[in-house]
């Protein structure tokens, strides 16, 4: 037997003589004709009589696939009937005008009432499932304030408490530090910190309750690292004129010593300041007074 | 006997029918690359994850105090545990990088044309699900580089505007990483995202099935078939495509071997040396890098200033991977037959990919900067413009027959 190379032509037949056509048809088609693979006989030996037979039945299989069934040319049809192929569709569309059909619109009613009513129950029996997720009353217990004593800290100094253990810093400014805070403004994003909610806004240059600490939250405002303490003023590698304050190591951002934030960093906005208030020299943070 | 008792039951439950049909005699076409093997060995690889992830959670504490004490054990106590964790751990890199080439031999390859789009939308379903389920494993050891990759992931949610905050608190279950968001990860790591994962790849398989795998040359083997409506371009899976497969199987099982007893960290790159060392909520390690798998991604996310648009960049950037059915107008699948600026893009594209991966594993500088912005623009260009260029240029005839 040779190897035919034609398109979806093969041979079969009781002596393998005879050309077949073969080939998968689209969802579409195979809805009208009622099959997925078109394999017929082309009732022909000759190889060029069975590949015009071919190209007549691959053009009216391509008119099926592109135009409504009863929009189809006779020549197309003939081609099909000829060759044994029935449109289903036709029939059908006949058929159905005579069938009870149900009535759609109240079923449709139904159908949404229940699904409502369902999705109601879903909501309802989401509901632990979503809460258990937020923190416990255990959790809740041990993230509550935490007390400080900031009288032994030197000037110049930064200690870091933990409140949820997240670090809360506190700085102890010496007076030049603060006077020397004015210089850094032209380089701020937000000096007035106008973009964010500041708890103690416009009460002390330390942003705190004190004039003399600041207590900020040591969680970077891009993405939650933790910025270090570079008090000295010197030249940085990240600023050649660094006056001093944080800098964040994983994205470079940069902070003044009250953790206002540099213009053309990646964190949006200057540190937090954490609800907090002093007793003499008792600090609570995690708290209102 | 046996076969009456396989008879029996395939009367019941037509498993021969399904094996033969899925498996032994499954049509595949006959000439592929070795681009195509990828996708048997994820199967494999994903088999390995279960089953060591299974040996590694016995042994394993998922409590805050527990669970950085229990990968020492695993590593130094427990007999053999070294192998099970280093198995496991380089099973994810691994995972990853046949993920991304059999992802790549898409693209090349036109593995999305129609009617393979829901192959494609199932496989990168399971791409996002691997990216939750590795981030999700990595934070359960408890290292440095847990808590802190961890902490940035989870504050990405903050940057979403009104919910983010009370969303955090309620993603971690407490006001930090502790051992309520460990054990919630780990029955998301073990338990929830397995099983999603098993449902997406036996989707992403029975699809492919329904539409027949693709080839490089992009031919439709079904227009010519035989008889029995067998493509004449094809063979069995089994034995031509499984036997083939062993040698591949073989050099992979050696490379994966001589990472995980030789290279486990990777440089690195696969373990995180900053994991070495048990999370502390108050000192950020120095550098923070997240493994090499999410690093392009992450280099996007630093690539814009804001966090809410580097939120959306990132996550378009996992978004776009799904609608390429629908940018590629190309009238052919394969690359072989693309024109020439499909031929230029996938380069830009995979220049650009790479680039971003770098990136994302090295500290910021300012030429780091402009170069990750550049290439996060190449790599939405390579999408954005897909439509344009595909229609554009002239592509080759494609032959008949593969």
């Amino acid at each position: 037997m040779t190897e035919i190379t034609e398109k979806y032509l093969t041979l079969r037949g009781a002596n393998n003589d005879i050309y077949f056509f073969q080939k998968r048809v689209s969802e579409k088609v195979a809805d009208i004709i009622g099959t997925s693979f078109v394999k017929i006989s082309l009732r022909t030996k000759n190889l060029s009589e069975a590949i015009s037979t071919r190209d007549d039945l691959l053009d009216a299989l391509n008119e099926l696939e592109n135009c409504d069934t009863l929009e189809i040319s006779d020549n197309s049809r003939r081609t099909m009937d000829s060759l044994g192929i029935s449109l289903l569709n036709e029939n059908e569309h006949k058929n159905s005008q005579k069938t009870n059909e149900p009535d759609q619109g109240r079923r449709k009613v139904l159908i949404g009432l229940t699904a409502g009513v369902a999705a109601a129950g879903v909501a309802f029996a989401a509901t632990p499932f979503v809460t258990t997720w937020n923190p416990s009353a255990r959790a809740k217990a041990i993230g509550s304030a935490v007390k400080v004593d900031v009288s032994k800290m030197m000037v110049g100094q930064q200690i870091q408490v933990s409140w949820r253990k997240q670090p809360i810093l506190i700085i102890r400014h010496s007076s030049s530090a603060l006077s020397g805070l004015a210089s850094v403004t032209s380089k701020l994003a937000d000096p007035n910190s106008d973009s964010i909610d500041e708890p103690y806004k416009n009460i002390n240059a330390t942003r705190s309750l004190s004039t003399e600490y600041s207590v900020l939250s040591g969680v970077c405002t891009h993405l939650g690292c933790s910025p270090k303490y570079y008090p000295e003023v010197e030249p940085k590698p990240w600023d050649s004129s660094w006056a001093g304050g944080f800098f964040c190591p994983c994205h470079g951002s940069m902070f003044d010593l009250v953790g206002r934030v540099y213009k053309g960093v990646p964190a949006p906005t200057n540190l937090t300041v954490p609800p907090h208030f002093f007793e003499g020299s008792i600090l609570t943070i995690g708290e209102e007074a | 006997m046996v076969t009456k008792v396989l008879n029996w039951i395939n009367y019941r439950l037509p498993i021969v029918n399904t094996f033969e049909r899925h498996l032994s005699k499954h049509p595949v076409p006959k000439k592929v690359n070795f681009w195509y093997l990828f996708g048997a060995l994820a199967s494999i690889v994903l088999i390995l994850q279960i089953v060591t992830g299974i040996w590694l959670m016995m042994p394993y504490s998922n409590t805050e105090e527990g669970a950085f004490a229990s990968i020492e054990y695993i590593m130094r106590d427990v007999d053999y545990g070294w192998i099970i964790r280093y198995m496991h751990t380089t099973g994810a890199s691994m995972f990853f990088a046949i993920v991304y080439l059999h992802m790549f031999r898409g693209l090349l390859y036109g593995s999305y044309k129609k009617p393979k789009e829901l192959v494609w939308i199932f496989g990168a379903t399971i791409y996002l699900v691997m990216m939750a389920e590795g981030f999700l494993g990595y934070v359960l050891p408890y290292g440095q580089m847990s808590y802190w990759g961890a902490q940035v992931i989870i504050s990405l949610f903050g940057a979403i505007p009104y919910i983010g905050e009370s969303l955090e608190v309620w993603v971690r279950g407490d006001y930090y990483i502790s051992g309520i968001t460990i054990s919630r990860f780990f029955a998301l790591h073990v338990v929830a995202l397995p099983l999603i994962l098993i449902a997406l790849v036996f989707l992403h398989l029975v699809a492919l099935h329904e539409v027949g795998a693709g080839n490089p040359e992009g031919v439709d083997i079904e227009e010519f078939v035989d008889e029995d409506g067998v493509p004449l371009d094809s063979v069995p899976f089994f034995p031509y495509k499984v036997l083939s497969a062993m040698p591949a199987i073989g050099v992979f099982g050696l490379v994966f071997c001589i990472i995980m007893f030789f290279f486990p960290e990777g440089g690195g790159y696969f373990l995180e040396l900053a994991n070495f060392e048990e999370a502390n909520p108050l000192v950020t390690p120095e550098h923070i890098a997240p493994v090499w798998y999410y690093a392009p991604y992450y280099t996007m996310l630093r690539a814009v200033p804001d966090p809410l648009g580097g939120l959306i960049v990132m996550a378009a950037a996992v978004a776009i991977i799904f609608i390429v059915p629908w940018l590629d107008r190309s009238n052919v699948a394969s690359i072989r037959y693309k024109g020439i600026l499909s031929k230029i893009a996938i380069v830009m594209f995979v220049v650009s990919f790479i680039t971003l991966g770098y990136l994302g594993t090295v500290t910021v500088t300012e030429t780091g900067k402009i170069m990750s912005i550049i290439c996060t623009v190449m790599y939405f260009a390579f999408f954005l413009l897909m439509p344009i260029y595909t229609s554009i240029e002239k592509t080759y005839e494609v032959p008949e027959r593969l």
